[in-house]
């Protein structure tokens, strides 16, 4: 370890140097939280009995995996229709649909429930079909943006090794951006997370979000931040998955050229 | 120095007329050339063109345009036996930063290569390619991805990718650039090495290094401008041809001829005014 390092710019950091400060950064986290603890903003304590506490109850098990149901399904769904939607971009006619599509990320999610309420009769469809919407105007415009980002040449070597036009779409377009796709993949999920409990409150069908609600409504702040904090942990958990995904399906990804 | 018996064969390329515009600008003005297959009786032996030039001269237009990669304003560009017009396919293309599919391995790079050779069957693609790739010097490294080679292994794979793609006639922009006195000389192998493998086997090597160029051409092509009172002209065009044949070519350590020099003086000398 090289302390001189870490203030001087651009000098790599150790993986001991890189936990060191990990653990250094979350202990002024805590002591942050903790300084600004009040009536209305619960400290670590606080968040841990009120997690403890949940986790007594055999609801909130099932409250859980009705969250991640609704992550992993609507993540499946959004990556299916913008990963078609990105490739078929390379047709002149599906240009400007998936142009529109991109442009559906300025939607307001409020107004978009109604809609989805008066589309689908469960509560579940309408947490699914507004989770997956917003996911997928996302996950389209960072995928139509790695398309673009091919270059004219990539095409053009293609056509010198005689593909035809549709094989290129599959080795340049679709085999060539696996791993952006599933990196793009990741920052989505995370866009998932971060509306997971806003969707569940609109639809009231079940979830940690109706927890979270719930808890604000009897003024409990331990649980809604243990909620938050437990959502947190299982968008991390997803991340670290998907990476390990990219790690297997695409390891020239790990060689350090990608 | 005419010691190398040789005669010239039929026409493998060639380009008539060619002219390229983009908007309001002519890059390449009524531009003309052919390449010969060069026969040597008893020898096994392609031929190297190589085509010089200061740098924005129109020397990459050219390339594509060869290459079927960039379609004429007028003229036409024909290559192949019989002589056919060139589209993106048609000859083989070396890029100066040696593309590849950095998706796949070295093996899956020749395989997606080999596929679209007809003249393989598909019970033939491994044996071919692990044939091709000892020649080459990179059999050991079949698992690889592009990624994990180095600089010469990586030109080396991208050229036995259009060589097992059934080219004969293959293309390469600047395969000199970047590299130092040692590199260059194993390129300068490379490339004897990739024509030595079939009679018909061209190379085209666009390159502003002259010294590199000489060393393994047999012809070369001088590329440039018209001047007008010192105004260099829009449109550039093969302003000379020196065929090598009977002076320097093919001859081992051929760059420490005292004929080497004076070309490489001379060539040098007409830079300024290309």
């Amino acid at each position: 370890m090289n302390p001189k390092a870490w203030f001087t710019p651009n000098q790599p950091l150790s993986p001991a140097g890189f936990w060191l400060w990990s653990i250094i950064w979350i202990a002024v986290f805590i002591l942050t939280w903790e300084l600004w603890r009040s009536p209305t903003v619960p400290g670590v304590s606080d968040t841990l009995s009120a997690l403890m506490g949940l986790m007594g109850k055999q609801s909130f098990y099932l409250d859980i995996m009705e969250s991640l149901k609704l992550t992993t399904m609507a993540l499946g769904l959004a990556t299916v229709i913008s990963l078609l939607l990105s490739y078929a971009r390379s047709l002149g006619f599906v240009q400007p649909l998936v142009r529109g599509v991109t442009l559906m990320r300025f939607l307001s999610i409020a107004g978009l429930s109604f809609i989805a309420r008066q589309m689908f009769v469960s509560g579940d469809g309408v947490k699914l079909s507004l989770l997956t919407f917003a996911i997928t105007v996302f996950f389209t415009t960072s995928m139509v943006a790695v398309v673009m980002a091919i270059p004219q040449s990539k095409y053009d070597y293609a056509r010198t090794l005689r593909m035809s036009e549709w094989e290129i779409v599959k080795e340049i377009v679709v085999f060539g951006t696996f791993a952006d796709a599933l990196e793009a993949m990741r920052q989505n999920n995370a866009i998932g997370f971060a509306m997971l409990a806003g969707v569940e409150v609109i639809s009231r069908s079940g979830g940690l979000g109706v927890i979270m609600y719930d808890a604000k409504k009897y003024t409990d702040p331990g649980v809604q931040t243990a909620i938050m904090l437990l959502v947190l942990v299982m968008g991390i958990g997803i991340d670290y998955l998907l990476g390990l995904a990219k790690r297997v399906c695409a390891p020239h990804t790990a060689l350090g050229g990608h | 120095m005419g010691d190398y018996e040789h005669s010239r064969g039929d026409l493998l390329l060639e380009a008539v007329g060619v002219t390229k515009s983009f908007g309001d600008r002519t890059i390449l003005k009524g531009l003309s050339v052919q390449v010969h297959d060069v026969i040597r009786p008893g020898m096994t032996q392609g031929q190297i063109v190589a085509i010089l030039g200061p740098s924005g001269c129109g020397k990459t237009t050219l390339f594509r345009a060869l290459a079927g990669l960039e379609r004429p304003n007028e003229g036409i560009v024909r290559a192949g036996s019989p002589l056919v017009p060139v589209v993106a396919g048609s000859v083989g293309v070396v890029y100066q930063n040696y593309m590849l599919l950095v998706h796949r391995t070295v093996m899956g790079n020749m395989l997606v290569s080999a596929r679209n050779n007809p003249e393989i069957s598909a019970t033939d693609y491994k044996s071919r390619i692990m044939e091709l790739l000892e020649r080459f010097g990179i059999a050991r490294e079949i698992d690889k991805y592009p990624i994990q080679l180095s600089g010469g292994q990586r030109q080396r794979l991208a050229i036995a990718q259009q060589v097992i793609n059934g080219d004969k006639l293959i293309m390469m922009d600047e395969p000199f650039s970047g590299l130092d006195t040692l590199a260059k000389t194993a390129v300068c192998d490379l490339l004897v090495e990739t024509t030595n493998m079939d009679e018909h086997r061209t190379i085209v090597v666009i390159s502003h290094d002259i010294r590199s160029a000489l060393r393994i051409a047999d012809t070369v092509w001088l590329m440039g401008r018209d001047f007008v009172d010192g105004v260099p002209q829009d449109g550039a065009r093969i302003v000379e041809e020196i065929n090598l044949m009977d002076s320097i070519a093919w001859r081992p350590d051929n760059h420490r001829l005292p004929e080497f020099e004076r070309l490489v003086r001379r060539i040098e000398d007409r830079y300024p005014e290309l």
